[in-house]
């Protein structure tokens, strides 16, 4: 049997796992690395690339390259990369078959499902757009996870012995979640999950990117955002910058030739770390909010926590470790590697699913992370006001869960009623998201208030919901499902665009290392200049033709030489 | 599910301590994953959780289920409160108190609260949402005006903070809202007896303590002009239903008002909700009587039977124009307030207007308001509408126009 396979869907990284000998293990890629970027470009010949290559030609090649397209998942945006189209479930399937080919090389047989996890934010349109990337991929998705949880479960994995009450803090690149979990008696228990589904490492990025943007205005007189080229780069620069900051007190940047109006600036400066944290301020108070709600939800004082996680890389950054100090009084953990722990919860979640021997004490219970409920009118000083928001199943609720709820006609002889669907914790429905509506007919006609219908949300492990109403007169009852959504992709539109995605021609996996060496000096080389350019271009042109006479040994030679030349330079420019 | 059956399927005794009650669900938990078994963690969790709350709010709070409401939604306990949290259990016996009209029971309850609830910073602490605000309220009748001030604060900044407006701020509570706002709004220099009288009203769903209080204080010798005027400049609402009270020359008729004139003003809406909001809030309401709507927004009471009322004696002199001038000023602020612009600009030129006998002309402001009114959100609408109906009732009585004809 072909072990299911758990995979980290990330907005910048996705990596994937699975538990073998009872240990959660991450796979490595074409190119021996754990983390596989989720970037898609697509070259000259309209051949995809996927993961580190298509990310290195984010600055050579921005107009052909996407990145970040997690954050469009359950939109209707579509990218257009040279002469593909695509919409955000099929940039993440090709993300998502290049993770299947590793884990198939890797483990040396067919990969057919998979546990994914998405942000626990992510509502019900975003958590079924996934659900189609994976069926573009060609994978079965055996479950969708919450990646908090994930976090939770593979650090609750190893310490099940234990009781205690511990916070999951993690930073992805584009979300930011809280989960608040206790393990007691082997239970690993979600107590509550809070978080904001637009606040992440990317955010930091933009920002220093911004205040680098100033800078050069400031002193160069150069705007670089007009051209996306430049922008691309001086997002490349603030994203190292970020991380030459976790280890610096400052750092500089220098980047030459950036294409400006007409001509090329080369522009420099430096960042101290508390000027980067102070323009950060308004972020890191943004986190403040969920913690104190997932805080509030679980009914705890943070001086109650007995273990304070921090997952996902930006978590990396010490202003981000201090906020995590200051709230709850204690050194949080770095237990688990912070980028892969996602994926390795994962995997025990495809374990279980499995039902594999290893884990087979495990308990884990997840809860709703958004308040599910239906639109009403109410009566309110003789007005009817129309559009409040009447929650039926809210969240903290421990999952799978049903709950019902009564609502009556408002109307005299009133014999249909619209049940609109939304997700949210506004008291105004317009405030909360949409997830469909249906309408409930044939109640018999009497005076208003007098039919009452029972309204049952019925909540499942993979978040999707499932209504029925009955009229508790005579006892109909009607169910519906939520899918039938705004911006899902309808049966035929799946099976157009899995068509369409057999049809791309993806860089063969065996030469991927070639290419992502190639793409990797070129995105240096716009960076040199003088001397150290002119080697680049020579170690380069050697590559090339080596590339040309087809012996593979000798490529795998000279690439090795141009690959640590590469670091070599990168590393020396900083 | 009855607290007998939650207990049998946790295979518990009567005296098991909360510890032993959440030990027996975890340890049974592994027999019944939620994975493998969902109908059966379903019950286990729905058990466990009804005992929970039992534990939380003292067993005999618990309702058992009524024979006749089979389909009632105590089948399905609501998880009415998360686990154990330091502060969870003390909100829902003050609710139980305010809607037992136990007022002393509720008092005391409160505060014994009171002071641990406001040592602490804000973010555990209003788990229970809107029964906050009776606690609000309780200080309010203790005339402890500055902690309820600060109280009032850390509630908004919660809303504002958690996003738990949708749980809270729902029909009669968003009422209840508004009107705690107004007592804060009345600022330190407000007698405080009447502040009081006014709080107990909305605890005890009557205008009458307000009544009371205006009276008490109007033996004292106190001026009540000044004090009118600042209720409304900065408390439409409750100016609306003790305006008239306030307004001299009183005759001993008209500041011992009989409940059908109260119940001219819609504002009488506001106060009597009180009590049906703290009704919904005590544990009897997840398992409401057959025949009791369980939603249309929960058990608001159907006013519109007692807004109607027979139509005033004609103005006896040009100084009843005021009381409809008043109004409009009380929606300018309110609208002003909100940022309404539109309808706080249409107010302020209806009181004037009203105020020179211009009663046409009024009228046809009036409809002006209200189109303005249309395209503020329901938000907002609630808090206006209400005004300007009660400015609409006094324009028709006071003007002598044809109701049908005033929007």
């Amino acid at each position: 049997m072909s072990p299911i396979v758990g995979i980290d869907l990330g907005t910048t990284f996705s990596l994937v796992s699975v538990l073998a000998g009872g240990k959660p293990t991450v796979l490595p890629n074409a190119l021996g690395e754990l983390l596989t970027a989720s970037a898609v470009s697509v070259e000259d010949d309209g051949t995809v690339l996927v993961g580190a290559p298509a990310r290195a030609r984010a600055t050579t090649h921005p107009e052909r390259t996407a990145l970040g397209f997690k954050r469009d998942m359950g939109t209707d945006r579509v990218r257009t990369l040279e002469r593909h189209t695509f919409s955000a479930p099929q940039l993440s399937a090709l993300v998502l078959s290049a993770l299947k080919r590793d884990a198939e090389a890797a483990l040396g047989t067919k990969i057919e499902e998979a546990v994914i996890t998405v942000p626990a934010y992510f509502g019900d349109l975003q958590r079924q757009a996934t659900r189609d990337a994976g069926d573009l991929a060609g994978l079965k998705v055996e479950r969708i996870i919450n990646e908090p949880t994930a976090a939770a479960l593979a650090y609750g994995l190893h310490h099940r012995d234990r009781e205690l009450k511990a916070v999951v803090l993690d930073v992805g690149g584009g979300t930011f979640d809280v989960t608040i979990l206790e393990i007691m008696e082997g239970v690993i228990e979600i107590q509550s999950s809070a978080g904001d589904a637009r606040l992440g490492g990317d955010d930091f990025d933009a920002t220093l990117a911004e205040l680098l943007a100033k800078r050069f205005r400031d002193a160069y007189d150069v705007d670089v955002t007009a051209d996306v080229r430049a922008a691309a780069r001086v997002r490349e620069a603030a994203e190292g910058l970020k991380r030459r900051l976790t280890e610096k007190e400052r750092a500089g940047v220098a980047l030459v030739d950036l294409p400006v109006g007409r001509g090329a600036r080369s522009v420099e400066t430096s960042v101290t770390r508390e000027e980067a944290e102070e323009a950060w301020a308004p972020l890191l108070d943004r986190l403040r909010a969920p913690i104190h709600r997932a805080l509030a939800d679980a009914g705890l004082a943070p001086s109650k926590i007995d273990e304070v996680l921090l997952v996902g890389g930006a978590t990396r950054m010490p202003c981000i470790a201090r906020l995590a100090a200051s709230t709850f009084g204690r050194l949080p953990l770095r237990a688990l590697p912070p980028d892969e722990a996602i994926a390795m919860g994962a995997s025990v979640q495809a374990a279980l699913k499995e039902g594999q021997q290893a884990v087979e004490d495990v308990v884990v219970t997840d809860v709703a992370p958004f308040t599910l409920g239906i639109a009403i009118t109410s009566e309110v000083g003789g007005h009817k006001v129309p559009g409040l928001f009447s929650p039926i199943l809210e969240r903290g609720t421990v999952i799978p869960a049903s709950r019902v709820r009564r609502f009556t006609t408002i109307e005299d002889r009133q014999t249909r009623l619209k049940l609109e669907v939304f997700q949210g914790e506004h008291a105004l429905c317009r405030d909360n998201q949409a997830l469909g509506e249906w309408t409930v007919t044939e109640i018999p006609a009497r005076g208003a208030g007098e039919e009452p219908i029972d309204v049952r949300f019925t909540y499942d492990l993979n978040g999707i919901l499932e209504i029925d109403a009955t009229i508790v007169s005579n006892g109909r009852t009607s169910t519906f499902v939520v899918e039938r959504t705004p911006g899902r992709m309808s049966k035929k539109e799946l099976e157009a665009a899995r068509a369409g995605m057999k049809r791309l021609k993806i860089h063969p996996r065996e030469t991927l290392p070639n290419r992502t060496a190639l793409a990797r000096a070129d995105a240096l080389y716009v960076e040199l200049q003088g001397p150290a350019r002119a080697e680049l271009g020579q170690a380069i042109a050697a590559f090339a033709a080596a590339l040309e006479s087809q012996d593979g040994k000798l490529i795998d030679e000279i690439r090795g030489r141009l690959v640590s030349f590469t670091e070599d330079l990168r590393k020396s420019l900083r | 599910m009855d607290l007998e059956e939650a207990r049998h399927e946790l295979g518990l005794s009567a005296d098991a301590t909360p510890d032993v009650v959440r030990r027996s669900y975890l340890r049974l938990l592994k027999t019944r994953k939620p994975e493998v078994d969902p109908e059966g963690f379903q019950r286990l969790r729905g058990a466990y959780e009804l005992l929970r709350l039992a534990a939380a709010i003292g067993e005999q709070a618990v309702p058992e289920p009524s024979p006749p409401a089979p389909e009632s939604p105590a089948l399905d306990p609501e998880p009415l409160a998360p686990e154990s949290p330091p502060f969870v259990p003390f909100a829902r016996p003050i609710a139980a108190a305010l809607a037992e009209q136990d007022l002393d029971r509720a008092h005391t309850l409160a505060s014994e609260t009171l002071d641990a609830l406001l040592d602490v910073p804000s973010h555990p602490v209003f788990v229970e949402g809107s029964a906050m605000f009776a606690v609000v309220l309780e200080l309010w009748t203790q005339r402890r005006g500055r902690d309820a001030r600060i109280l009032t604060k850390k509630i908004r900044a919660h809303f504002t903070q958690t996003g738990n407006e949708a749980r809270v701020l729902q029909g009669g509570a968003a009422a209840i809202w508004a009107i705690l706002r107004e007592l804060t709004a009345l600022g330190k220099g407000f007698p405080d007896e009447l502040t009081a009288g006014f709080a107990r009203g909305v605890l005890e769903g009557s205008p009458e303590p307000g009544y009371q209080a205006i009276n008490r204080l109007r033996k004292t010798g106190e001026d009540l002009d000044p004090i009118r005027d600042v209720l409304r400049e900065r408390a439409p609402s409750l100016f609306a239903l003790y305006g008239v009270a306030m307004q001299p020359p009183i005759a001993p008729t008209r500041y011992q008002p009989k409940r059908e004139r109260l119940f001219r003003f819609g504002y009488a809406v506001f106060i009597i909700m009180g009590l049906n909001v703290f009704r919904l809030l005590t544990p009897s309401s997840s398992n409401p009587p057959p025949q009791a709507p369980e939603i249309r927004l929960p058990n608001i009471p159907q006013v519109a039977s007692v807004v109607d009322a027979p139509p005033s004696a004609p103005p006896e002199d040009p100084n009843v124009f005021k009381q409809p001038a008043a109004l409009a000023r009380g929606v300018a602020t309110t609208a002003t307030e909100l940022h309404e612009n539109a309808v706080a600009k249409s107010a302020t030129t209806l009181a004037l207007l009203v105020e020179g006998g211009a009663c046409t002309a009024a009228a046809r402001e009036l409809a002006t308001m209200k189109k303005a009114l249309e395209p503020v959100p329901n938000a907002r609408r609630v808090a206006l509408a209400p005004p300007i109906e009660v400015l609409r009732r006094s324009l028709v009585d006071v003007c002598h126009l044809d109701p049908q004809k005033v929007p």
